[in-house]
């Protein structure tokens, strides 16, 4: 009797689900590929279908006189199929018809994204680590490869793979680690840290011409949220900037940026060179005073002979008018604009749900922010451009609020965002399933020169190279 | 044939046996989707210790309370063992009063470390406090870093866990994600978990226990297992000042809370009838309390004699537990 009771519930239980009707949920697709612009050397977007019809579903690619037709709930567009249908809509559009979705369009970009893509992965945490790998995708196909694996560098953590043209950086912890340079094809495992330093290099970019490297020193502190859902927040108590010259392995330092009561950090190079943007706030109580913690951007001019920064900085977005908080500022290599992302207060917002991107005019220096391609609930953060400076990738969480995922848009020449899209995958069911984050996405024009077992080999290896 | 078929018989026999014997192993294995072998080779081969240890984690998490203190109370010291015991009484309202019945290794107990020298399955245990006192960020924190160093960094009591954890504080997007992840449906005891949760939000570090606790009592007066906890804390760690400051006189009748409270009158000379009664001693607690201090004096500190009577009062462990920082980590 028991069991009927049962199997009734769970009969009238379902019927309220799905409607009295017996329907299933509508049918949606996912990852949501509809309106996007997309590169023309991206791989084939596929995606699935989920609710009503979805196993009968048929989709149908047409551009000029090719089509492609794919039957069932899962969209797996052969890549040779993909290919011929991308060359051929070039500045155009593919015409998708759905038989349970209608009809959208793919508009294909002449502007063409840079190929490689570096990400690490690992769990949304950040705090504590195990099995942590930076891999590299080319974003033409699915093909993926490791750059520096768990297995051959004693489980040490490893992090902020950065991009400068045909060089690059990341950083290996643990005993034997350091930083990890390649540039221009040699690998060298670098001790970027020398006395009267707060700590070790930590967040960076690479000089144009690759002699030069700008960081931050960080006294960096993980703290915990009670509110609901706030979840982590990772401060400073300490912050300075500095210059690495790899050609002479020294480390430069300026008291203006090593100040006690003010926090320097997030520096990045301009496109050409010759200045720093940086954030900075003046420093509070903390963990009591996270809110009032608000970071401002500057730009200080370098001597790209010297290596010296200054001595004048000049505030470029002053936190205290927009009552938020910056970090991140990357510059695209055309020099005309700088991404950044805002938050309310704090220096690591990848928990801060209202942290958005905002993009600055260099030419005017008017800034706003990227309505257009930001979630109103979640996240965005981690941007990197394509070295065209039309292609904009960034890690989001507006699908979970969990997991950080790489978005890519294309960025036009008013500095207007297209409709994100998420890389895709051979399995487009892959972002549903996995339960890493792709953790600080960062776009490269060429692979890079190394992996995992160079980088093993180079974590086993001599001690780093010392920095006076 | 015959040969063929006995020798098959006894190696599924071989075989089956551990499962048959130990069916906490089967079922823990299925939940961090392991094959027995697997689990065997993190955790151990088969045995009653593990058994046990498996049958607590497994217990709690469906709130089985008695079930857990009845595995717990045939555990040997072992953090594990007193950390379930303690919230197995906590969740009952009986924490203060079984609090010295069992093995207390400080306030580690109460709260499992989780660091560079935790064991696997203590990280994968460690979120279960924090669930059940309502501590969402605590409790996904830990449930993250036990499905990180869980053997196949997956699992359904990750998922079931922090699709709770995401029900209950709203998120209902991530709460979704770790829901496809599973073939059953979590029940509905979550939404009892809602109403304990933290309204105010401050931040603090992963070692500050007392301020998480009085958030939770702040938010929900009404949250007695928070309260206890926060009381035996106090007192397993030996901060008599702070019970002092979170005590509640009346709120929750124990002996071990007035046995500390008369420490406390002691260490201050406050010793009188009026503080008496304000804490709420009973005439036999102070009797016992004039016994335990005669000995412990004609005694001049040794334990030995009072260990016979006392052993069990919150005067002897104040005097004679003493930090054994590499036995209980072990």
């Amino acid at each position: 009797m028991k069991k009927l009771r049962d199997i009734s519930l769970t009969v009238i239980t379902a019927l309220l689900l799905y409607g009295c009707s017996g329907e299933s949920p509508r049918p949606s697709l996912y990852p949501d590929y509809r309106e996007v612009t997309v590169p023309k050397n991206i791989a084939p977007l596929n995606f699935h279908y989920s609710g009503k019809g979805s196993g009968r579903a048929v989709t149908t690619f047409v551009s000029r006189d090719i089509t492609v037709r794919i039957s069932g709930k899962k969209v797996c567009i052969p890549p040779a199929e993909w290919r011929r249908l991308v060359l051929s809509a070039e500045d155009d559009t593919i015409h998708v018809h759905s038989s349970i979705m209608g009809d959208w369009d793919i508009m294909v970009s002449r502007d063409t994204m840079d190929r490689y893509l570096t990400y690490r992965l690992i769990e949304p945490g950040y705090e504590v680590w195990n099995r942590v790998e930076i891999k590299e995708r080319d974003v033409a196909s699915f093909e993926e490869r490791t750059l520096s694996s768990w297995e051959n560098t004693s489980n040490a953590c490893m992090n902020c793979h950065i991009h400068k043209g045909e060089n690059s950086m990341f950083y290996l912890r643990g005993s034997r680690g350091g930083a990890i340079l390649s540039r221009r094809g040699e690998l060298r495992k670098l001790n970027l840290r020398r006395d009267g330093m707060i700590s070790g290099t930590v967040y960076g970019d690479l000089h144009p011409d690759g002699r030069w490297g700008v960081f931050s020193t960080n006294i960096i502190i993980p703290g915990f949220h009670t509110g609901p859902g706030k979840r982590l927040e990772v401060f400073d108590t300490a912050s300075d900037l500095c210059i690495a010259d790899f050609d002479k392995n020294t480390i430069l330092t300026e008291p203006s940026f090593c100040r006690k009561d003010f926090l320097e950090t997030f520096p990045c190079f301009s496109a050409d060179g010759t200045a720093v943007f940086w954030c900075g706030a003046d420093t509070v109580s903390i963990p009591v005073e996270i809110d009032k913690l608000k970071y401002s951007l500057y730009k200080t001019p370098f001597d790209t002979l010297t290596g010296r920064l200054g001595p004048e900085s000049e505030l470029i977005w002053d936190a205290s008018a927009h009552d938020a908080s910056v970090c991140h500022p990357k510059a695209s290599p055309d020099g005309k604009w700088l991404v950044f992302t805002v938050a309310d207060y704090g220096t690591f917002p990848i928990w801060h749900r209202e942290c958005d991107l905002w993009i600055m005019n260099l030419a005017t220096g008017s800034s706003r922010r990227m309505t257009e391609i930001c979630s109103p609930d979640f996240q965005e953060t981690y941007h990197s451009w394509s070295s065209d400076s039309r292609w904009l990738v960034f890690a989001s969480k507006r699908d979970d609020g969990q997991y950080g995922k790489p978005f890519i848009c294309h960025v036009d020449n008013t500095g207007t965002g297209g409709k994100p899209f998420l890389l895709p995958q051979e399995d487009p069911y892959l972002y549903e399933r996995t339960l890493k984050s792709f953790n600080i996405p960062d776009l490269g024009s060429a692979p890079a020169a190394f992996d995992s077992s160079r980088t093993g080999l180079l974590y086993r290896g001599p001690d780093a190279e010392i920095f006076d | 044939m015959a040969f063929t078929a006995a020798v098959l018989l006894g190696i599924a026999g071989w075989r089956l046996y551990p499962v048959l014997r130990y069916p906490y192993h089967v079922k823990f294995a299925k939940e961090l989707s392991l094959t027995l072998p697997r689990l065997y080779e993190t955790f151990g081969e088969p045995d009653p210790v593990r058994e046990r240890f498996y049958g607590m984690a497994l217990e709690a998490s469906r709130q089985n309370w008695d079930k857990v203190g009845e595995l717990a109370a045939e555990d040997t010291k072992t953090i594990l063992g007193s950390y379930f015991f303690n919230l197995a009484n906590a969740m009952r309202g009986e924490l203060g009063e079984h609090l010295m019945e069992h093995y207390q290794p400080f306030g580690y107990g109460l709260f499992i470390p989780v660091d560079e020298q935790s064991s696997v399955l203590s990280i994968i245990c460690s979120d279960e406090v924090w669930y059940q006192l309502g501590e969402m960020t605590m409790a996904e924190h830990n449930t993250m870093l036990g499905m990180i160093f869980s053997p196949a960094q997956s699992g359904p009591r990750f998922y079931r866990r922090l699709a709770e954890i995401n029900l209950i504080n709203g998120d209902t997007a991530a709460a979704d994600k770790y829901l496809a992840l599973l073939d059953d449906t979590p029940d509905d005891s979550w939404k009892e978990k809602r109403k304990l949760v933290q309204k105010s939000d401050f931040v603090h570090g992963a070692a500050q226990i007392r301020p998480v606790l009085k958030g939770l009592l702040e938010s929900n007066p009404e949250n007695l297992p928070a309260y206890e906890y926060l009381l035996c804390h106090d007192l397993l760690t030996k901060d008599i000042s702070a019970f002092i400051q979170d005590y509640v006189p009346g709120r929750r009748e124990c002996r071990l809370y007035q046995e500390a409270a008369l420490i406390y009158m002691a260490s201050e000379n406050i010793m009188n009838p009026e503080n008496m009664s304000r804490f709420g001693v009973t005439e036999d607690v102070w009797r016992d309390f004039c016994r335990y201090s005669d000995i412990y004096t004609e005694d001049h500190g040794s334990g030995k004699r009072l260990s016979d009577n006392f052993r069990r009062t919150y005067w002897y462990y104040f005097h004679f537990a003493k930090v054994n920082e590499k036995a209980q980590r072990h």
